[in-house]
């Protein structure tokens, strides 16, 4: 049985706290509430009046009397309040409104940001989001933020750069920008802690339970929880796996170093070692086209999962890279799940599954005392964007749980 | 006429989350769409006639060029609604449904068909499809005259049933399950029950999915084609808005994915 959480009654995040307790309670009761945090039914009963007059808790019945007053049950008001995430690829732009239990209830797919200035994306995100809501016929008051999700290093003051892919994005402030123009906060993470944090949100994994999400689009990220919340190092620039170096004398890698796992593993790599392949690039129809390249990159990953031989040894050598890289953040953090997330899964994911799984299970430390479970998020192309979602919900009503990226 | 920024609406039920076929569709409508510089917008509901109401706000609020309908059933309200407001639209149907209008249809049988005819390519005696669908999908063993008959065996607990039948069965036998969690719970059952897989039982999932891809040992299924149907749907419904005469399409066949279960 989890001890009961004690509050300090001048905690000014208590009825954060006191939400979450609901959010994750299911349906509790007053007394649940007070006896699980440490507070007085008084207390309890004032934050509870709040909750529910803002909308956020509602009470569904009432407990079977057991000769004194009857206790109400309360649950989370899901439909009362709504958040939006927002994946920003360089393929295409996902967003996902979420209910307060993380239920989704709509989504929009939309043209990548590859092409454009993000200034003009600024203007295209807001009028696409403003449309998204009035086809849900959800009134932007009752949307409590934009979570977006996004490949690269945060740089600090909502600015991020993207690997590789659009260059007029570095340092391009975006919470800053986006704002003012959707009338909406707006908070931002990496895709890869976004979609760990889904996964935790929706109680796909234990709340008890660290684990890592290796998400993969461009490139490779990580998503690490540790305790209930993302872990975020000393600049919020955890996860970057793609940089760990798998071999010393490997190609050399754009952020200076060789021999890194995305320069070995990633899609850009794959379909590289296809082309070197004529008959190969020929029956797959690759367009060579450097701007293509996951459009190519799925074109492969399809024939893997179908069964053809040289697909499949191209996936499968990129399978063994990340297993070695997956490996060696099993050892040095003793994890026993990981989540493989992203559209760079979404066709052969599970070759990756399998190959990782294998060295875990062969080569682990920790082999003899827990085994590893590796398994594939679902859904694999939603993802980061649902985890923005529920970033953005985390950030409003349950702040205490989380630390501003 | 150009397509940039025009969005293709879909409302999907709540009760088809978690069929593999079903997002597999989904998940690619969306790529001709957005490689045609368009949208595709989702909406989630629990019943029809939330559905109805959907295609009353879109036209009211305009900004959807045209919907996806799934599942369409011979005298759809949906599909008379949505001539009654002027939406164009695209139909994914089953082929025993009338269509008069543009649509991709699935052959209900052809799933059964190709497994059938992977069935008789391999030694087993028996073959037992356990299921907990009220009406499974038809075998078409109609006129079969080959010396087997499929056994459907309803139970709630299908993984339970299927591994009490594989460890009992004296001969070797292919058990059919309709999903990946049932496969996978099945497959850990009989290792532990001693029975070799596929060498005493053959074990095929009715719908492939990623999670028969990536089990300790991959697990044959059907490819429903789900991805390919989405990709028509997508292009489909592009022809559906410039009016071009979309007609009707077939959807590819489903094929077996032979794997390690088999």
């Amino acid at each position: 049985m989890t001890p009961p959480r004690r509050l300090g009654p001048s905690s000014a995040n208590t009825r954060s706290v006191v939400l979450d307790m609901v959010r994750s309670g299911g349906t509790v009761t007053r007394t649940d509430l007070a006896e699980r945090s440490g507070l007085t039914p008084t207390s309890i009963a004032r934050i509870v009046k709040s909750l529910i007059e803002d909308g956020l808790v509602v009470e569904v019945g009432f407990l079977d009397s057991t000769g004194g007053k009857r206790s109400s049950l309360l649950e989370l008001n899901t439909a009362g309040r709504f958040a939006v995430g927002l994946s920003l690829d360089a393929g295409r732009l996902t967003y996902v409104v979420t209910d307060l239990a993380g239920t989704v209830i709509g989504r929009l797919v939309s043209p990548g940001i590859e092409e454009g200035a993000p200034k003009e994306d600024v203007v295209r995100i807001a009028r696409e989001l403003g449309q998204l809501l009035v086809q849900l016929d959800i009134p932007l008051e009752s949307v409590l933020g934009l979570g977006v999700a996004g490949a690269g290093l945060d740089l600090g003051a909502g600015a991020e750069r993207l690997s590789l892919t659009a260059t007029e994005w570095e340092s391009f402030a975006l919470s800053k920008a986006l704002e003012p123009k959707i009338g909406l906060p707006v908070v931002r993470d990496n895709d890869a802690a976004c979609a760990a944090l889904g996964q935790y949100w929706a109680g796909r994994v234990p709340a008890t339970q660290d684990f890592a999400t290796l998400y993969l689009s461009n490139g490779f990220g990580l998503g690490l929880m540790v305790g209930g919340r993302v872990a975020r190092g000393a600049s919020s620039n955890v996860g970057e796996i793609g940089h760990m170096i798998i071999d010393i004398d490997g190609p050399q890698c754009w952020c200076g170093a060789r021999g890194c796992l995305e320069m070995l593993a990633a899609p850009r790599a794959v379909v590289a070692a296809a082309l070197t392949d004529d008959d190969l690039a020929v029956q797959l129809g690759l367009s060579r086209d450097p701007q293509r390249f996951r459009a190519d990159f799925e074109a492969i990953a399809r024939a893997a999962a179908r069964g053809e031989p040289r697909c499949c040894a191209l996936i499968q050598r990129s399978a063994l890279y990340v297993a070695a890289a997956m490996l060696s953040i099993v050892n040095v953090l003793d994890l026993d799940r990981i989540v493989l997330a992203g559209p760079g899964f979404a066709d052969a994911g599970a070759i990756y599954v399998r190959e990782i799984r294998d060295y875990a299970a062969r080569f682990a430390r920790t082999r003899a005392i827990h085994p590893v479970v590796i398994e594939l998020a679902d859904p694999g192309l939603d993802a980061a964007a649902g985890g923005a979602a529920t970033l953005a919900l985390q950030h409003a009503l349950t702040p205490h749980a989380a630390v501003v990226p | 006429m150009t397509d940039q920024g025009a969005s293709i609406g879909l409302v999907t039920r709540r009760d088809h989350d978690g069929d593999p076929v079903a997002e597999a569709i989904v998940r690619a409508i969306a790529g001709p769409l957005v490689a045609a510089g368009m949208r595709f917008v989702t909406r989630s509901v629990t019943d029809e006639e939330s559905e109805l109401r959907a295609y009353r706000l879109w036209a009211r609020v305009g900004g959807i060029a045209g919907v996806i309908l799934l599942g369409a059933v011979d005298r759809d309200a949906r599909i008379e609604l949505l001539r009654q407001i002027d939406m164009p639209f695209v139909a994914l149907a089953p082929a025993s449904v009338d269509v008069d209008y543009p649509a991709v249809t699935v052959d209900g049988t052809a799933a059964s068909t190709a497994l059938t005819a992977f069935l008789r390519s391999r030694p087993a005696a028996r073959w037992v499809y356990v299921t907990a669908l009220p009406a499974p999908e038809p075998f078409g063993l109609d006129g079969d005259e080959s010396d087997h008959a499929i056994e459907i065996v309803h139970t709630d607990d299908v993984a339970g049933e299927a591994v009490s039948i594989g460890a009992s069965a004296s001969s070797p036998i292919a058990l059919i399950v309709d999903d990946d969690h049932d496969a996978v719970a099945v497959l850990g059952g009989l290792e532990e029950r001693g029975v070799r897989v596929p060498q005493d039982v053959a074990l095929i999932c009715w719908s492939d999915s990623l999670g028969c891809q990536s089990a300790r040992r991959p697990i044959t299924a059907i490819d429903r084609r789900g991805r390919e149907i989405g990709a028509l749907l997508g292009a489909a419904a592009i022809a559906a808005i410039h009016n071009d005469e979309a007609g009707t399409v077939a959807a590819p066949e489903p094929v077996v994915v032979v794997r390690e279960s088999t």
